[in-house]
C-alpha cells in the first residue's frame, strides 16, 4: 500500500514539474557562417548589421588593452558559435573573448589566451563544435566556450570538409 | 596598349592566386574575394565597349566559377540571402544582356552609316527628277530607282527603329523612368524622329516633282497605307519616351521659363504626325487630279470629282448621259474606260481606300453595258474545249461498249 502511494506522489511531483517548467526548443544553431570584420566607431561602438547586433566595446578596450579607448577605429572580428557564443578578438590582442547574450548585455564566459605578443592578422573561422583561430605563419587554434582545445582530431574531420 | 593589358591581367592573376592562398585559410577571406572578384567582373561586363570584349569576361566568370565550386555550400551559406549560383548566374545574364545590347549598337551603327548613304543618294535622285533634260525612259528609270531607293530606306528605318525598342519589350508602361530617358538619349541620337519625318516629306516632294501615271498609284497607295501603319504602331511609343525627356527637361527649366512665353514648337511625333497628313493630302490630291486627266485628254468631259464618292456619282451621271449619244458612249467605253482606266487605274481604284473591288465593279459593269458587245475570242477555245470534252467522253464510251458486247454475247 505504502508503495502504491509512494509511486503515484512521484507521478503527480512529476506531472506537475513537468508543466510549471519554461518551454525549450532544443537543436538550436546560432552559428554565423562567417565571422563579420566591423570597425570600431568614435564612440567605441560596434555595429554588425546583417545580424543586428550592437554593442559598445569600451569595457573590452579596457580589459585587453587597460585603455577605454584603444580599439577606437580598430577592426574587431566577431563570430557567434554554433552554441551562441560570441566569440571576439583583433590586431594585436592576446586573448580570444567568449561573450555570452544576457538582456541587453554580453557577459564574459571566458577569456582564452592565445598569445604572448598579440595576434598579427587574425581570422575565426566556424568548424562546429569548434571555432577556429587563424594568423599569421600558419598560426591555427581550436577553441571552445571555455579555453584552448588541445586535441579536436576527433572532431576535425567533419570541419574541415566544409573547406 | 596588349602588353599594359598583359601586365594588369598577370598582376590581377597574382593578387587573385595570393588572396585565394590566404583564403584557403579564413572563410571570410574567402567571401571578400569572391564577392571582389564578382564586383570586378560585373564592373567589366558594364564597361565592355564591343561585343567581343565579353568572351573574355565569359571565359573569366568561367574561371571564378571553377575557382569558389569546391567552397560552394559554404559560399551559398555566407553570401545569404544571395547564393554562390545565383551570383554567377547573375554575371553570365548581365554579360547576355550587355552582348545584345551591344551588337544592337553596332547594328544601330551599321543601320544608321547606311540610310545616311541612302539619303544622300535620294537627294541626287531628287535632283535629277527636277531637272528636265533627260529622256521619258530615263525619266521612268530615276523614279523607279528613287521609289526602290525610298522605300529600302525605310525598311532599314524601321529595322533601325525595332533595334532600338527591342530591348525594352513592348509595353514601354513597365519600363522605368531612368530606362526611358537612355532609350530617350538612342532615339535622339540615332536621330529617329527626324528621319521619319524625312522620309515623310521626301515622299511628298517626290509626289510634288514627278509626272506619275495611273499604274504608279497603286503601289504609291500601299506604300502610304504601309508607313502609315507603321507609324501608327511607333508613334504611341515614341510620344511616350519624348513626354518623358520633355518632362525632366521642364523639371530642369522651370526656373528660365517662369518669364516670356515662347512659342510652343511642336514635338517630334507632332512633326510627323503633320507631315503624314500632308503626305496623304498630296496622293490623293494627285490621284484624283491625274485621273481627272485621262478623261480631259480623250476629250470627255465629265463631272468633276476629287474622291471616291463624287468620281462614282460623276461616272454614273455621265453614263446616263452617254446613253442617249452612241458615238460618245463608245468613245467613252472603249477609248477611255477601257484602254485607260481599266488597263492602268484598275489596281488603285479597288484599292478599299479608293473604290473598292465591288465599287470598281459596279462602275466598269455600267460603262461596259455603253459599248458594242465585242466578240471574246476566248468564247471559241471555251466551246472548242466542250467539245473535244464530250466527243472524248462519247468514244470513250463507245469503245468500252464495244469490248464489253463480244463478251455478253459469249
Amino acid at each position: 500500500m505504502y508503495t502504491i502511494i509512494r509511486a503515484a506522489l512521484i507521478c503527480a511531483i512529476t506531472v506537475l514539474l513537468a508543466s510549471c517548467s519554461p518551454l525549450t526548443l532544443n537543436n538550436v544553431d546560432f552559428g554565423w557562417p562567417v565571422e563579420s570584420v566591423v570597425t570600431v566607431g568614435n564612440d567605441n561602438m560596434i555595429q554588425e548589421r546583417r545580424y543586428g547586433l550592437a554593442l559598445n566595446v569600451a569595457g573590452l578596450a579596457t580589459e585587453e588593452f587597460a585603455d577605454s579607448n584603444a580599439l577606437k577605429r580598430a577592426s574587431l572580428r566577431v563570430l557567434r558559435s554554433q552554441e551562441g557564443y560570441y566569440y571576439i578578438t583583433g590586431r594585436q590582442f592576446k586573448h580570444v573573448y567568449v561573450l555570452k547574450p544576457g538582456a541587453a548585455e554580453l557577459v564574459a564566459k571566458s577569456k582564452i589566451k592565445v598569445g604572448e605578443h598579440g595576434l598579427h592578422n587574425p581570422a575565426l573561422n566556424l568548424r562546429p563544435p569548434h571555432v577556429v583561430l587563424l594568423d599569421e605563419n600558419g598560426v591555427r587554434v581550436y577553441l571552445d566556450s571555455d579555453d584552448v582545445v588541445k586535441n579536436p582530431r576527433g572532431e576535425l574531420a567533419k570541419g574541415e570538409n566544409n573547406e | 596598349m596588349n602588353s599594359i593589358r598583359n601586365i594588369l591581367g598577370l598582376c590581377l592573376t597574382f593578387a587573385m592566386l595570393t588572396t585565394i592562398a590566404r583564403a584557403q585559410e579564413s572563410d571570410y577571406e574567402v567571401k571578400s574575394s569572391f564577392e571582389e572578384r564578382y564586383r570586378e567582373l560585373k564592373t567589366r561586363i558594364h564597361a565592355a565597349g564591343i561585343a567581343t570584349e565579353l568572351e573574355v569576361v565569359d571565359g573569366d566568370i568561367s574561371t571564378l566559377e571553377m575557382q569558389y565550386i569546391t567552397r560552394q555550400q559554404f559560399l551559398d551559406w555566407a553570401l545569404y540571402p544571395q547564393s554562390f549560383t545565383e551570383l554567377i548566374d547573375e554575371l553570365r545574364l548581365w554579360s547576355v544582356v550587355t552582348h545584345d545590347k551591344l551588337v544592337a549598337f553596332e547594328k544601330i551603327g551599321f543601320l544608321t552609316a547606311r540610310i545616311d548613304s541612302l539619303s544622300d543618294d535620294r537627294s541626287k535622285l531628287l535632283t535629277e527628277l527636277k531637272s528636265s533634260s533627260k529622256s521619258v525612259s530615263a525619266l521612268n528609270q530615276t523614279i523607279r530607282q528613287m521609289s526602290a531607293n525610298i522605300q529600302a530606306n525605310e525598311r532599314l528605318l524601321f529595322a533601325l527603329i525595332d533595334t532600338i525598342f527591342l530591348p525594352y519589350g513592348k509595353d514601354l508602361s513597365q519600363v522605368g523612368e531612368l530606362r526611358k530617358g537612355a532609350l530617350s538619349g538612342k532615339l535622339q541620337k540615332a536621330g529617329v524622329a527626324s528621319r521619319i519625318y524625312d522620309i515623310a516629306s521626301d515622299n511628298v516632294r517626290f509626289l510634288k516633282e514627278t509626272n506619275l501615271r495611273g499604274s504608279d498609284y497603286a503601289s504609291l497607295i500601299d506604300h502610304y497605307h504601309q508607313f502609315n501603319q507603321k507609324w501608327g504602331g511607333l508613334n504611341e511609343r515614341i510620344s511616350e519616351v519624348y513626354t518623358t525627356k520633355d518632362r525632366a527637361g521642364r523639371q530642369g527649366k522651370s526656373t528660365r521659363r517662369q518669364t516670356g512665353k515662347a512659342a510652343k514648337a511642336p514635338s517630334p511625333v507632332e512633326a510627323v504626325d503633320s507631315v503624314l497628313a500632308q503626305w496623304q493630302g498630296m496622293l490623293t490630291q494627285t490621284f484624283w487630279r491625274d485621273l481627272a486627266n485621262e478623261f480631259s485628254r480623250e476629250g470627255v468631259t465629265v463631272k468633276p470629282f476629287s474622291d471616291a464618292e463624287s468620281f462614282a456619282g460623276s461616272i454614273r451621271e455621265h453614263v446616263q448621259l452617254a446613253k442617249a449619244n452612241e458615238q460618245e458612249a463608245s468613245k467613252f467605253a472603249n477609248d477611255v474606260w477601257r484602254d485607260h482606266i481599266d488597263k492602268e487605274w484598275r489596281d488603285a481604284l479597288t484599292k478599299e481606300t479608293m473604290l473598292g473591288m465591288d465599287g470598281y465593279t459596279s462602275l466598269d459593269v455600267l460603262v461596259k453595258e455603253l459599248g458594242p458587245r465585242r466578240f471574246d475570242p476566248m468564247f471559241v477555245v471555251y466551246g472548242l474545249l466542250a467539245v473535244v470534252t464530250v466527243g472524248a467522253g462519247w468514244w470513250f464510251v463507245r469503245r468500252n461498249m464495244r469490248t464489253q458486247a463480244p463478251g455478253a454475247a459469249a
